[in-house]
């Protein structure tokens, strides 16, 4: 056990350095960084116009018109950034050879798998805390509620956590990077859908059990700042269970490369 | 140490490994010779638990590579084919990486890690990034990488792929100076590398296992050949066959250059006197011998005659022969 501890400790310090080092990584995170500043001087804009708040129906807290917004579109820049910052993970190393090299160190699949994923959520989560900038500004402007904006975060990171699990995953499949990215984007976008896909279709039976796996119902209360048990465990559960699969699918390559 | 056992390997219809039977001794360094698509890097996967074999399994120290990897992975250290990529890591910094991966105590890292990059001649570049070096460089970090934490078992892909005369020299030295406290498993299809480093040798045709055994045997198993050669003049054919048939004696090959007739005189060698006799015959026969002498068979006839055996075919021969001359 000490050893895995210390072989994650290892890989996820080298992976954190390694996408800190990347250009793209500055890139992506300072063209979405840049976005998001754009949103929140509109939303700040709009808030700030008592004309505009009303004709667009934008309610007086701060919180909830700004914060609120401002973290729901940081999320979709999350889903649009973490694949393209993912795709590379397993796939380069694959393409370099370098992970024939890894799967013959004493270093168990778990072992890998989780020091690529919790050295990228340190990556993102140092993304994460950039963005608070925002709420800290607006903390200087108006008074919002520091407890709402706790919960969101927590949702930016939950979700943070999981889709890059699902990129993990989806990176361990190919030696394509761009193949890995668009997979990641599809599931994504599937999961984001799901239920309005099976409430178009009509698929009755589905509909209910489609809801539970949808991001959206789980994303929403948590941004809100309202903190549900079955959200966080839909966010542990979709982590874990992709995080379970880039492991097997590390396992079933040693025995599929014939 | 290492062993297999009926290692059999399909690659979807293409049989790549057959029915292969290997025993490394502990301590010894063997060579594994064969031509390009023998099989070796199937081997070398099948050893190292990067793929599962058809039927059959391989052993490593007692452990076996199919179900107990983990205490197999402990005791390996691997030199890939291609050496990885790592390239925004500076070349102690990846050695430290991996010396960690390899559960080195922290405290002997920095030793093990200058250790080792002293023995491949990289202390002075330690600080270079594994991006901006040479392929030949980059072969002897990986050798640096395999050596790490004295593994009881080296298993290298091709060592001297890519590496200057120099370095080779260096490379073999340092495989050499291992034999004894570890096992050495080292597949490559440049002979000299057997010839100077090994204790052992196996040879590997099409996936199947031609000879195994020590450099002794394989002397053992091809004795020398007396040599006989006799000044050309207007013969249209080889003189020295006419006279080793009435002789009924098997030669083992003739051969002609512009100057001299030859022939290889193999199955056991003559007594003196026998060869006086021949001497006399010859001479009475009005040929004229420039040189008789004995010729221990290269480990590059052994092999190109296993090889060409096996096969049956002239295309192996030829191309050995093709790269030999390169």
């Amino acid at each position: 056990m000490m050893q895995m501890l210390r072989h994650v400790r290892l890989i996820a310090v080298r992976e954190f350095q390694l996408l800190l080092l990347t250009p793209i990584f500055w890139v992506i995170s300072g063209v979405f960084f840049f976005a998001s500043s754009l949103v929140f001087t509109g939303l700040l804009i709009g808030f700030s116009n008592p004309e505009m708040r009303q004709q667009e129906n934008i309610t007086a807290d701060v919180t909830i018109s700004v914060v609120q917004q401002l973290f729901w579109v940081i999320h979709y820049f999350l889903m649009i950034q973490i694949p393209l910052l993912t795709m590379r993970s397993f796939a380069e190393e694959r393409r370099a050879r370098a992970s024939q090299l890894m799967q013959t160190l004493p270093v168990s699949d778990w072992g890998q798998v989780l020091g690529k994923w919790l050295g990228s959520l340190a990556a993102f989560s140092l993304y994460l805390v950039l963005n608070l900038m925002f709420p800290a500004i607006l903390h200087f402007l108006s008074e919002p509620s520091w407890l709402v904006i706790g919960g969101s975060f927590l949702a930016l990171f939950l979700g943070c956590a999981a889709y890059l699990a699902i990129g993990l995953f989806f990176s361990s499949l190919t030696d394509s990077q761009v193949v890995a990215a668009v997979l990641s984007y599809v599931f994504l976008f599937g999961l984001m859908i799901l239920a309005s896909l099976a409430e178009a279709f009509s698929i009755g039976p589905l509909i209910e059990f489609s809801k539970h796996l949808t991001i959206l119902p789980h994303i929403d209360p948590l941004l809100e700042g309202l903190l549900r048990v079955e959200d966080f465990t839909y966010f542990i559960l979709l982590t874990g269970f992709f995080l379970f699969l880039t492991v097997r699918q590390l396992e079933s390559q040693r025995w599929r490369n014939s | 140490m290492i062993e297999t056992h009926q290692l059999n390997h399909v690659f979807g219809t293409t049989p790549c490994l057959h029915d292969l039977n290997l025993h490394v001794l502990e301590g010894s360094v063997l060579g594994f010779l064969g031509p390009n698509g023998a099989g070796k890097t199937t081997t070398i996967r099948v050893l190292t638990g990067l793929l599962r074999p058809t039927s059959g399994y391989a052993t490593i120290g007692g452990f076996r590579v199919d179900s107990q990897l983990d205490q197999v992975r402990q005791m390996i250290g691997f030199l890939p084919e291609e050496a990885p990529a790592f390239g925004e890591m500076r070349l102690a910094a990846f050695l430290r990486y991996i010396a960690g991966l390899k559960n080195i105590p922290g405290k002997k890292i920095k030793s093990e890690v200058e250790r080792v990059l002293e023995l491949v001649d990289l202390l002075k570049d330690q600080q270079r990034l594994v991006g901006n070096i040479s392929k030949g460089m980059r072969r002897r970090l990986g050798i640096a990488q395999a050596l790490l934490g004295n593994p009881k078992v080296l298993i290298l892909d091709e060592p001297t792929d890519g590496l200057d005369p120099t370095q080779i020299a260096t490379t073999r030295d340092l495989i050499k100076s291992l034999k004894g406290n570890t096992t050495v498993f080292f597949s490559t299809h440049i002979l000299p590398n057997v010839v100077q480093t090994c204790s052992h040798v196996a040879i590997l045709a099409r996936g199947k296992m031609l000879f195994q055994g020590s450099m002794e045997e394989v002397e053992k198993q091809n004795p020398p050949k007396l040599v006989w050669r006799v000044q050309r003049s207007n013969e249209p054919r080889n003189p020295l066959k006419s006279f080793f048939e009435s002789k009924q004696l098997n030669s083992l090959h003739y051969g002609e250059s512009p100057q001299y007739w030859e022939a290889e005189l193999g199955g056991g060698l003559p007594s003196a006197q026998d060869q006086n006799g021949l001497l006399r015959g010859m001479l009475d026969s009005g040929l004229l011998v420039r040189e008789v002498f004995l010729q221990q068979p290269s480990l590059e006839d052994i092999f190109l005659s296993a090889v060409s055996l096996s096969e049956g075919t002239e295309e192996v021969l030829a191309d050995q022969k093709a790269r030999h001359r390169k």
